[in-house]
């Protein structure tokens, strides 16, 4: 009876390892329907769910990381006091005209996408895993949203889609360490290219020869070359930090992403598919 | 394995894994937030054994790779194995005598959420996640764990009722089995 038990046991050890490790390399291969069947069937079930559960937490969360992070809240309250006070200032000195307005509009607008379509699209979920840096917004399929589109807004690229259901889609921000972008500097047009490092740190960029001319303050922009994820133009980082190792092949340049990542409450998703 | 406790436990478990994905990710010290999910297959190993572990583990992890995006399987499997550790735990009597101490329950949930999470960095890294390699797991374990101690009573609790176990009766059948 208790072996009769064991081996009961043994045998749906042995299938449910057989059946995760299967769908993990089903997974990495990229292009798997079987996986992305199930995990589409079971986000469209869940995700209403989980977004009601969101609305509901998300007070709490604000609450519970205000607590935590009491100092920095603090600073950034006052900075934002600062800016409101130069503001109030700048509106009663002198008042906007039309002009100002448009380039405001213009600037809100992503001028730097010219006449590329893009849907806007509300920010549902953030960062849901530790491992990886990813939005989970309220737009899918249904509005034309596809798989490697890129994802703009607050200032720059905020990441691509990386799965979409008919309602949602995930997208994978520039900060992952899974993200690779061509890129090009303003102004002399080198290229390299940006990674990500997960977590809060900078943005990095690859292959730039030692001791080339770069200023920190100066932008990175998608560079659109042949066969590029992204179109060119969108403003990606600025840089931070730019030095050459001693005995080094490449420069180390650190980023801060353009897109300010932490207001991501609206994004707006460029209809623009990566040529293959 | 009756009707009334796969829908209880199915209940536990969808419940936990929508707070975990649409609650407990606004709670952040220093950028990480807890992964209470490893927490079903622990507490359901330690109380029934390994079968409803591993079944348990493989249910939670599996739904949350539906809503995540890191590797499709590798959740269900992190849940298979420690289901079947924390099982074997409790079969083999490891814990044999000290089910009464009250401390044992979050320590044996900070242990296992900081297990589940280091296997879930590995794993991910020999299933060809390379950046896995760049998360900052001196920061990541601690903070689990720290909420993992902190949500293991309440969550041991639901998977106990899922199994029909009341307080008397999982001591019970600790005793019988002569475990946690």
């Amino acid at each position: 009876m208790a072996t009769r038990r064991s081996r009961r046991s043994i045998t749906t050890l042995a299938i449910l390892l057989l059946v995760s490790i299967t769908l993990i390399a089903l997974d990495g291969q990229g292009s798997s329907s079987v996986t992305a069947g199930i995990r589409g069937v079971g986000s469209t079930i869940l995700s209403p769910v989980v977004s009601v559960v969101n609305v509901v937490t998300r007070p709490v969360g604000n609450l519970f990381a205000g607590a935590i992070n009491y100092g920095s809240v603090n600073a950034e309250n006052a900075r934002l006091r600062a800016t409101i006070g130069r503001l109030e200032q700048a509106a009663t000195s002198k008042s906007y005209n039309r002009q100002q307005l448009a380039q405001l509009l213009a600037l809100q607008h992503l001028s730097y996408l010219s006449s590329l379509p893009t849907v806007t699209a509300q920010t549902t979920l953030i960062d849901v895993s530790n491992f990886a840096a990813t939005i989970e917004i309220n737009k899918g399929t249904h509005e034309g949203i596809a798989v490697g589109m890129p994802v703009v807004g607050a200032g720059g690229l905020v990441g691509k889609v990386e799965s979409t259901t008919g309602t949602s889609s995930t997208v994978r921000l520039v900060t992952d360490g899974r993200t690779r972008i061509g890129a090009a500097l303003e102004g002399s047009g080198t290229l390299g290219i940006i990674r990500g490092q997960a977590g809060d740190r900078p943005l990095s960029v690859d292959y730039v020869a030692p001791n080339t001319d770069v200023s920190v303050g100066s932008t990175f922009f998608t560079n659109g070359l042949q066969g590029a994820q992204f179109p060119p133009g969108i403003p990606i980082g600025r840089i931070t930090s730019a030095t050459t190792p001693l005995n080094s092949t490449q420069m180390a340049i650190s980023l801060k992403p353009s897109a300010d990542l932490g207001r991501l409450s609206f994004v707006d998703v460029v209809l623009w598919e990566p040529a293959l | 394995m009756n009707r009334s406790i796969g829908v209880r436990l199915g209940l536990i478990i969808v419940t936990v894994v929508v707070l975990q994905v649409g609650a407990v990710s606004h709670l952040r010290v220093a950028g990480v937030h807890p992964e209470v999910v490893w927490l079903l297959p622990i507490a359901a190993g330690l109380i029934a054994g390994t079968d409803l572990g591993i079944i348990s583990g493989f249910s939670a992890g599996l739904l949350l790779d539906c809503l995540m995006p890191t590797p499709f399987g590798l959740g269900a499997l992190i849940g298979v194995i420690l289901g079947l550790g924390a099982g074997l735990l409790s079969e083999r009597g490891v814990l044999t005598g000290i089910g009464d101490i009250w401390w044992l329950t979050p320590l044996l949930g900070a242990g296992g959420c900081a297990m589940g999470t280091a296997m879930f960095g590995v794993l991910g890294i020999v299933f060809g996640q390379e950046d896995f390699a760049q998360v900052d797991y001196l920061i990541t374990i601690p903070v689990v764990a720290l909420f993992g101690a902190v949500v293991a009573v309440p969550i041991t609790l639901g998977v106990a009722w899922a199994l029909g176990e009341s307080g008397a009766g999982r001591r019970r059948s600790r005793s019988r089995r002569g475990a946690w």
